[in-house]
């Protein structure tokens, strides 16, 4: 197969079955999985092809730079791109599943269409390295997410709302930024306008646009007031997507922005001030998972201050001891965070399917007749989340670690420390009741009787990405060596 | 591949594949028969005898985990597969509440245990080690009761604090050696820094139960099922001991007068733990209280091997030590646990002298396992402290036996099935006893052995306890005279001593987070914050931005060109006319910070620069770069 | 020229008030309209700026504009969702029910 058209299917693939699935209604379960299943093999002709060359370049149509489209295919895209494509396939077949207990509706016709769109959309906008097309992409990922968020009806047409405003704003202030850097360089390309792109207080006003636009898609403290509400009210494989990837997609433009274009004026506040917002958010968005009542509330709190811990790579890689294992660890949080994240949330459906609810106290223990394979999904998945050995998360604050006590970068270091805490303080509220297995508490059980059977798929395709997340961290040293020899960001 | 490294291998797969093996229902009904097997393997390797060259690597995983099988590592492994293997036997004849979650968590913990004892490398021992500490939260945990769930929080609470110890030192060390490196457990601790070798000691320590960190110890052991207790106390605690030892193996070196604090502490641990063993009643608590007093022994042991006093003869004493407490305490706990549930005179009087044999080998009676430990801690301290602390424990294990002798059978714990019950689990008590007798004979090398037999040492071994007779006499005697002396008052507990109750303030903060948080979501708030956030970001890029651009010395002058140009986007229009780009900065400034007013720049303004003609002088160059 | 920038910043500043202050849902996205309008107004201005006259902003104001026809219709789309939820008339403006959630 030749690379080039294999990236091009990497973003056509998803775009034609949604067409597929638009017109033919019916075909949309098929061409979702045909999707998922066909694009496994080709990312992985890409990731070979990566190992084996490192990074490099297309230009879309043959055009160079200034004047048509580029992508620019290294270890940070390519792993995000698995990533997508792992939890929406995952996504996929439990949302599949899940359609066995719901009644037929008007809605489910579009719900298809619209998660295949975001996903073509998704895997575009890793690739892509032109900021308007970026844009375009940014757009369109935005309005399929709202409407799949807005899919669930009741209360999450209201957070679909929030959110479909939030994200408008980002990406209106993102296009400022790009067109105040466009008319300061003449040039969209990520990699020209690197070259390119001086401290000048233009290319400042442009960074400050793009920045706060990309922190309010990515949610950031305290920008982070859609989140909550969107992923926890949407249903779960929609919550799973955006959580784990879309989210995840605008902090990696963060990332190619500020190691590309503005590297210059990275190092000191500016990336002190990343690092402190993110600090901002793991301790705000972990005390506030705390508090939650619901079992997907947690979960959403828990992305805003999960993220926090990858904005700590800006401060980290400028500290200049071990840039590139910051890098690394940044990397590998994004996927170990994106999997657990997924998993959680899966699971986090198949319990609330089961109990009528997602309220902690509603939902009974595994031994209560519920789904135990829910239940070890989410065991396994909160130990990446907090960081157990040898899952991935492990090996991302692990990195971390090293790089910040590398620095001396203390209050870093102390961040990661206490946002382990805070992690542990909510999953425990989460595994807390179930834990007390044999307990007469009469508290923990559920005011209903039996729980509702369901297919057991559901609970197979959380328990899939939950495995993932801690397989990843048992092969840290090998996707080290690939990240570095992928090219890694910087 | 030859046959040690199959073994190895074997050996740490086999909980795993235990736990395979229960997707078969027909075994996930008797799930606990696999318990002692699990552990087999594992005791057959370290029979075999260590065989440091024969490691294996698994290619791939972590960083390249390594396992391998030195001496350190089998005088943990020999009497710690034996007390699983002997604990699991046990259990499978134990009335459990789940027998399969008890199990799982078994398993888990085996799993753990195994791979950090017969790991090589520092990951691959962190893994295990936090693998084991989690999982025996099932076990504690497993009846389900209120006290069992506290002393499970408690448990879990401690051991995260530990946990995260030992991640901060894990990577710290990874850090030195090479970044994403896993370095080699042999030789760690040469030239490590003392701050991250204080984080192993908390995280080792708090594992150990070492005296001021073993809060968790009595209260967990109390709670868990007869056979957890049994592995917690006999085999798990002292993979903290494990950890020290590799480091100061290693070559770790404690500056000043760390040693010998270390002992102190240890024996002051040793007093303490039995002083508070001697007010409780309940045998298993005792029993806790026995295992923490002995591990501030270990951690005298350490302190001298750190003090670089004869250390071999410190190692050989501690692996002794360590034996004979380990199968020792294993054979107290499962007697305890038989004891509870036989009602039969004759079964009880066997288990009673039992119980006897084990408290006195503890005790270090002459002849005994303990005896052996003793003549290692008398190479480092004076005779006379190591009989006192023969005569403390030996005291703890007089107010044990009594305690054991008089409560009575637990009703709860009475299997209903009847008849042959009292007998179930009596062989593998008997086999960790006659183990814990025999074991530390085989393990001491012949100068220890020899020591141990000279009519001195026998002596020197007698007299403690007759002490502890003594005054336990004593004690009886004037307690029978008169009635009421030397009784603690029954402290109570109080029902909110333990009780989950956070402090006062917690709940004004959450509710404080929350309400704030809510503001946070206000689209007005958002306007601000957002317009905050925008200020913010230009100000930390404009006050970091290379001075030389500017030609201003000062580093904030680029706040001040950016502030110049805001506020001459009145003033000279000619400024853009030349190039739109100093208009955008300032329309970005001026736009987006509402909040600013315009007043506020020249304040900025005044803060970078501080004379006005400098000021003129910044923006002047500035214009001159931006039209050219 | 600098007019037109003049006015976008304007525009801008109007557009984030009536986002972030207005409560009413049409408001808001007609608010998000006068801010892209902005944007697509400092485009053009920009793209007068240069030399030669470039025509890449136009195509970006182009798409730009191809764009936001379709998150508007979206957000009118969601706009009446929300009210018909609300069981108010649809009509978005006037009185309690439009209020932002």
């Amino acid at each position: 197969m030749s690379i080039a058209l294999a990236t091009a299917m990497v973003v056509g693939l998803p775009l034609m079955a949604a067409a597929v699935a638009f017109a033919h209604p019916r075909r949309g379960r098929m061409a979702t999985l045909g999707t998922g299943l066909l694009l496994l093999p080709v990312l992985a002709v890409l990731v070979l092809e990566n190992l084996r060359t490192g990074p490099w370049r297309q230009d879309l149509g043959g055009w160079a730079a200034p004047l048509g489209i580029g992508w620019q295919i290294d270890a940070l895209a390519l792993t995000l791109l698995v990533l997508t494509t792992v939890v929406a396939l995952a996504a996929a077949i439990y949302r599949l599943a899940e359609r066995r207990l719901v009644p037929d509706s008007r809605q489910r016709r579009y719900f298809w269409p619209l998660w295949l769109f975001l996903w073509g959309g998704l895997n575009a906008l890793f690739l892509s390295a032109d900021l308007f097309n970026l844009y375009v992409i940014l757009e369109m990922v935005a309005l399929a997410a709202v409407a799949l968020i807005a899919a669930a009806g009741g209360p999450a047409l209201a957070a679909a709302w929030r959110y479909f405003l939030a994200t408008l704003l980002g990406s209106t202030l993102y296009l400022l930024g790009v067109a105040l850097l466009y008319g300061q360089y003449g040039a969209l390309d990520i990699a020209l306008l690197t070259g390119r792109a001086a401290e000048e207080p233009v290319t400042l006003a442009a960074a400050v646009m793009i920045t706060l636009g990309l922190l309010l898609k990515g949610a950031i403290f305290p920008l982070h007031f859609w989140l909550p509400s969107a992923h926890g009210r949407a249903h779960a494989a929609v919550s799973a997507v955006l959580s784990a990837v879309v989210v995840t997609a605008a902090f990696y433009l963060l990332v190619r922005l500020w190691f590309g274009p503005f590297a210059g004026m990275l190092p000191g506040l500016p990336a002190q001030l990343l690092g402190l917002l993110g600090a901002a958010a793991v301790i705000w968005g972990g005390v506030l998972a705390m508090l939650q009542r619901h079992l997907k509330m947690v979960i959403a709190y828990s992305t805003v201050s999960q993220l926090g811990f990858g904005l700590l790579v800006f401060p980290l890689a400028t500290a200049g001891a071990l840039p590139d294992q910051a890098h690394a660890g940044m990397l590998m949080l994004l996927l170990a965070h994106g999997l657990a994240k997924g998993s959680l949330f899966l699971a986090a459906g198949c319990l609330a399917w089961q109990w009528g609810s997602d309220h902690l106290r509603r939902i009974g223990p595994p031994m209560a007749g519920g789904s135990l394979l829910a239940w070890i999904a989410i065991a396994l998945a909160a130990a990446s989340l907090v960081g157990l050995p040898p899952s991935g998360g492990f090996v991302a604050k692990w990195w971390l670690l090293e790089s910040a006590l590398a620095a001396r970068a203390w209050p870093w270091a102390a961040v990661i420390v206490l946002g382990t805490f805070i992690t542990a303080g909510y999953l425990w509220r989460i595994l807390r009741d179930p834990l007390r297995l044999g307990s007469d508490d009469a508290a923990v059980v559920p005011a209903q009787g039996q729980p509702l059977p369901i297919p057991l798929a559901m609970p197979r395709a959380a328990l899939l990405l939950a495995l993932a997340a801690i397989g990843s961290g048992l092969f840290a040293t090998a996707l080290r060596s690939a990240f570095a020899a992928g090219g890694l960001a910087g | 591949m030859n046959a040690t490294q199959l073994a190895l291998l074997l050996a740490v797969l086999a909980p795993w594949l235990a736990l395979t093996a229960l997707a078969l229902p027909a075994l996930r009904r008797r799930a606990t028969i696999l318990l002692p097997l699990a552990a087999l393997p594992a005791l057959l390797l370290a029979l075999a005898g260590p065989d440091p060259d024969a490691g294996i690597v698994l290619p791939g995983l972590l960083d390249q985990a390594r396992l391998a099988l030195d001496g350190t590592a089998r005088a943990f492994l020999l009497p710690g597969a034996l007390l699983w293997l002997l604990a699991g036997a046990y259990a499978h004849r134990h009335p459990l509440t789940h027998p399969l979650r008890f199990a799982v968590f078994w398993l888990l913990t085996l799993a753990g245990y195994l791979l950090l004892v017969l790991a090589a490398d520092l990951l691959t021992f962190y893994a295990g080690f936090a693998l084991m500490t989690f999982a025996a939260y099932g076990l504690v945990t497993h009846t389900g009761g209120v006290t069992a769930l506290r002393a499970g929080r408690l448990y879990l609470g401690l051991m995260l604090i530990g946990e995260v110890a030992l991640f901060t030192a894990v990577a710290w060390t990874t850090m030195l050696a090479g970044p994403g490196n896993s370095p080699d457990l042999v030789g760690l601790g040469a030239g490590m820094e003392s701050a991250a070798a204080l984080l192993f000691a908390i995280g080792f320590g708090l594992k150990l139960g070492a005296p001021g960190l073993h809060a968790w110890l009595p209260r967990a052991h109390a709670v868990a099922p007869v056979p957890a207790s049994a592995v917690l106390s006999g085999v798990m605690i002292k993979v903290g001991a494990l950890g020290a030892w590799r480091l100061l193996e290693g070559g770790l070196e404690i500056p000043g007068h760390g040693p010998l604090i270390l002992t102190a502490l240890g024996l002051t641990g040793t007093f303490y733990a039995v002083a508070a063993g001697l007010r409780q009643s309940e045998p298993k608590t005792i029993l806790a209280w026995s295992s923490v007093s002995q591990m501030g022994l270990v951690v005298a042991l350490l302190g001298m091997a750190a003090a670089g006093t004869s250390p071999a003869a410190v190692w050989a004493g501690l692996a002794v030590m360590l034996a004979h407490h380990g199968l020792a305490k294993g054979a107290l706990f499962l007697g305890t646990g038989l004891l509870a549930t036989a009602a039969d005179r004759c079964t009880r009087r066997a288990l009673l002298f039992g119980l006897v044999l084990a408290g006195a080998a503890l005790a270090a009676a002459p002849l005994s396992g303990g005896a052996l430990a003793k003549a290692a801690l008398t190479t480092g301290m004076p005779g006379w402290l190591a009989g006192v602390t023969g005569t403390a424990t030996a005291l703890l294990m007089l107010h044990f036996l009594r305690r054991a002798a008089s409560h009575p059978p637990e009703p709860d714990l009475k299997p209903t099935t009847g008849g042959a019950v009292d007998t179930r689990g009596m062989t593998p008590w008997l086999l960790t006893l006659v183990a814990g007798l025999l074991l530390p004979w085989w393990l001491a090398d012949t100068s220890l052995r020899e020591y141990a037999l000279i009519s001195t040492a026998l002596g020197d071994g007698l007299w403690p306890l007759l002490l502890a007779g003594v005054l336990a006499g004593g004690a009886w005697w004037l307690r029978s005279r008169w009635p009421g002396i030397g009784t603690v008052a029954a402290r109570q507990p109080g029902p909110d001593r333990s009780a989950p109750r956070p402090p006062p303030g917690m709940a004004r903060l959450a509710h404080w987070w929350t309400l704030t948080e809510r503001q946070l979501h206000r689209w007005p708030v958002i306007g601000r914050v957002a317009t905050t956030m925008i200020l913010l970001l230009a100000l930390a890029l404009a006050v970091s931005a290379t001075p030389a651009r500017f030609a201003c010395k000062q580093a904030p002058t680029d706040a001040l060109a950016g502030g110049e140009l805001a506020l001459g986007l009145s003033a000279t229009p000619a400024l853009f006319a030349c190039r739109q780009a100093p208009a955008e900065v300032g329309a970005a400034l001026a736009a987006n910070g509402r909040v600013l007013a315009r007043g506020e720049l020249p304040g900025t303004l005044a803060a970078g620069c501080s004379g006005r003609a400098r000021q003129a002088e910044c923006a002047g160059r500035f214009r001159t770069k931006a039209g050219a | 020229m600098t007019l037109y920038l003049l006015l976008a910043i304007a525009l801008l500043i109007i557009g984030l008030h009536g986002l972030f202050v207005r409560a009413q849902l049409m408001r808001k996205i007609l608010a998000l309209n006068v801010l892209t309008t902005a944007v697509f107004l400092l485009l053009v201005a920009l793209a007068h700026a240069a030399e030669v006259l470039d025509p890449v902003p136009h195509a970006m104001v182009l798409t730009g504009i191809v764009v936001t026809v379709s998150t508007t219709a979206v957000a009118l789309g969601l706009m009446v969702r929300l009210l018909e939820q609300r069981g108010g008339p649809a009509n978005g403006h006037h009185g309690r029910d439009s209020r932002d959630p």
